[in-house]
This record gives structure tokens, sequence and C-alpha cells, in this order.
């Protein structure tokens, strides 16, 4: 078993092949050995948002571990629209988690997350309008009178196409 | 995008405006824009919300993507250096309409075919294709109906697969062509109104 330490001090306990979805942990683990007891801290991580990335490890810890380096091919495989329908419930959260686990995967290291959240979150760019997407995201537009047109001239020579 | 005489500067503007999307580090905006499933046209939708995205918008990591969708090519996987030969050899820039002289990336491009129906079977004999690319503007907007070089006339028009992106805009005119395979007696399929 691995001991976690998050962000707002709470203790979560997880097994081995779980926490080692996240190639932090699994370095860490290798630096320190066997060392039972000791305890990982994650302090960008809060309870919250680690049980939940701990669920997503739990239910992929039998998954093949991607290859460390991305290469072409792998960018290729990782072009497929589709999310399957566990981690597509999964992912279905109030959008302020959905980006905290993101930005979790991203410091944990765990690239399968990361991309079912950024996939998620452009899905949700995806064939909205201009005004849509800003809504979703709460964007403030700050472009001066001269700068709209600027951009409606550059939209007119692609939205034809 | 342009870099135009507008005053959009390509350094980065502040962030604080672009919402949930200006939280993210730099690197996984880009990986969230770079993402297969966005079309061109949803960068630019998304590069006109505010100055922060339209200058993350502007990254060659959110248009590599779209390279990789745009230039089937089906050699993509075998990496950069392979696209960029294909490019320096024109293999890309050659797919072009011999009649229009319009790129693949900006209109629908096919084969000419000659059908031939047998009159006692009422059934298609055979179908021969020209080795021409023909533009959907040219077959149905230009009617355009005999090859260039031997100029044998043709009947129908069959849109190739050349790239995913090309193939979504291609889908409706293949269906179209098979169709009328299907019933030869019918003439020359009905065009839509206007290409798109």
């Amino acid at each position: 078993m691995v001991k976690l330490l998050s962000s707002d001090n709470e203790k979560i306990t997880v097994a081995q092949d779980v926490a080692v979805r996240s190639m932090l942990i699994k370095n860490m683990l290798e630096d320190i050995g066997d060392a039972e007891d000791a305890e990982i801290p994650l302090p960008n991580v809060t309870a919250r948002v680690l049980k939940k990335v701990i669920e997503y490890c739990e239910h992929h810890k039998n998954d093949p571990m991607p290859p460390a380096e991305e290469d072409e091919l792998g960018d290729e495989r990782r072009r497929s629209d589709d999310i399957d329908e566990w981690d597509a419930d999964y992912i279905d959260v109030e959008q302020e988690l959905l980006f905290e686990i993101i930005l979790a995967a991203n410091y944990m290291d765990i690239k399968p997350l990361l991309d079912l959240g950024c996939k998620t979150v452009a899905n949700m760019i995806k064939g909205k309008t201009t005004e849509e997407i800003r809504k979703t995201f709460n964007i403030t537009c700050d472009f001066t009178a001269e700068e709209e047109e600027q951009i409606r001239r550059e939209n007119e020579w692609a939205e034809d196409r | 995008m342009s870099h135009g005489q507008g005053t959009l500067k390509p350094s980065a503007p502040a962030s604080r405006d672009a919402g949930a999307l200006g939280g993210l580090p730099i690197e996984l905006l880009l990986q969230v824009l770079g993402h297969a499933t966005l079309s061109m046209n949803d960068i630019f939708r998304a590069a006109g919300t505010c100055r922060y995205l339209h200058w993350a918008c502007q990254a060659a990591d959110v248009w590599r993507g779209l390279v990789r969708k745009q230039s089937g090519l089906a050699g993509l996987a075998r990496g950069w250096r392979y696209l960029y030969m294909a490019e320096h050899n024109q293999a890309v820039r050659d797919l072009r309409c011999w009649y229009t002289r319009v790129s693949f990336a900006d209109d629908v491009l096919g084969l000419p075919v000659e059908i031939t129906v047998n009159p006692r079977t009422k059934q298609v004999d055979y179908a021969m294709p020209t080795m021409a690319f023909l533009s959907r503007t040219a077959y149905y907007n230009l009617h355009v109906r005999v090859t260039p070089g031997d100029k044998r006339t043709f009947t129908h028009w069959l849109p190739l697969y050349l790239s995913e992106a090309h193939f979504d805009r291609a889908l409706a005119d293949v269906q179209r062509f098979v169709a009328a395979l299907a019933q030869p007696g019918t003439a020359s399929p009905v065009p839509r109104a206007t290409a798109d």
C-alpha cells in the first residue's frame, strides 16, 4: 500500500498497482526504495480531486502502460474521438472539477487521464459559435472594435472552407 | 491566421479574460486546441473569443493537428519527414483540378467516370475512370463532361478519399455516385444547387 498526503493534509492509502498509474508516484517510489511507511506528499492536489483521480487509476489499473515517449504513431492513436462509456461517465463532472482533474493529471503525470481531460474540453469547444464558447468558459471579449474587424476578416476567409 | 496590419500582437496577452481556459498552463491549453477533434473553423471561432485565445490559436502545436487532418496521404503515420518530402516534391500541391486549378483543400476532387449500360439488362456493363482530377465545381457547376487529352466524354464523377477532411466533404457525392451506379437508368445525378 502507498500513503498519499493531499494538499489539505488528508492521508489517503491506495494499492501500489493503482498508485503507480501516476508516473510521478512511480518514480518517487523507485527513489525511496522499500521504505514501507513513507508518505508521498502531493502539495498541488486537494483530497477531493485526489480521490477522483484515484477512482480513475483504480478502474484503469490493468491497462497497458502508455509508452514513455510519445511518438507520431502514439499521436495517431490518440486522435480517435471516441471516449469509452466508463470514461465518459467518469469525466462528466462540473467544469471546475474537470479543470482540476486536468491539472492534477498533468502534475501527477497520468497521461491517459490528461488526454481524456483535454479531449473533453476540446469537445466542449467543437461546433460552438464564438459567443457560445465565451459563455461555456466564461471568457470576456477584450477586443477593440478594430481588432473585432480584423478577426471578422480572418473568419470570413475560414468559414466557407 | 494573418498577422496583417492589425493591432493584435504575437506576444502573449494576459490570460485573465480567457475564463476557465486561461487557467490552464499554456502547454495544456495548446494540447486542447491542437486536439484532432477540432476543425479549422473551431479554431477560428475559439480565436475570436478574446485576445489570449487569439494568441494561443496561432501556435504551431494547434496547426500541427490540422495539417495532420488535412493532409491525408496515409503517409502521415510515417512522420513529419515524409510529409515534408511529399510537400517538397509537390505531391500535395499537385492535387488540383485540371479544369479550375483549384486544390483539394478548397474543393472536392474526384475522377471522371464513363459508365456504359447494357441495353438488355439495364445494368452497368463497365465503369471506366479517367486518371485526371476534376473538382466538384467543374463537374456540377461548370458542367465539364469531356476529359483533357483524348477528349472522351464522361457521364459520372467519383469523389476520392484524399484526406479525412476531404472525405468528410466528399461523402454526400460518393453516396450519390454509388446510388447512380445502382440505378444506371437515371441520367447524370442531380447536383445540389451550389457547391458548399
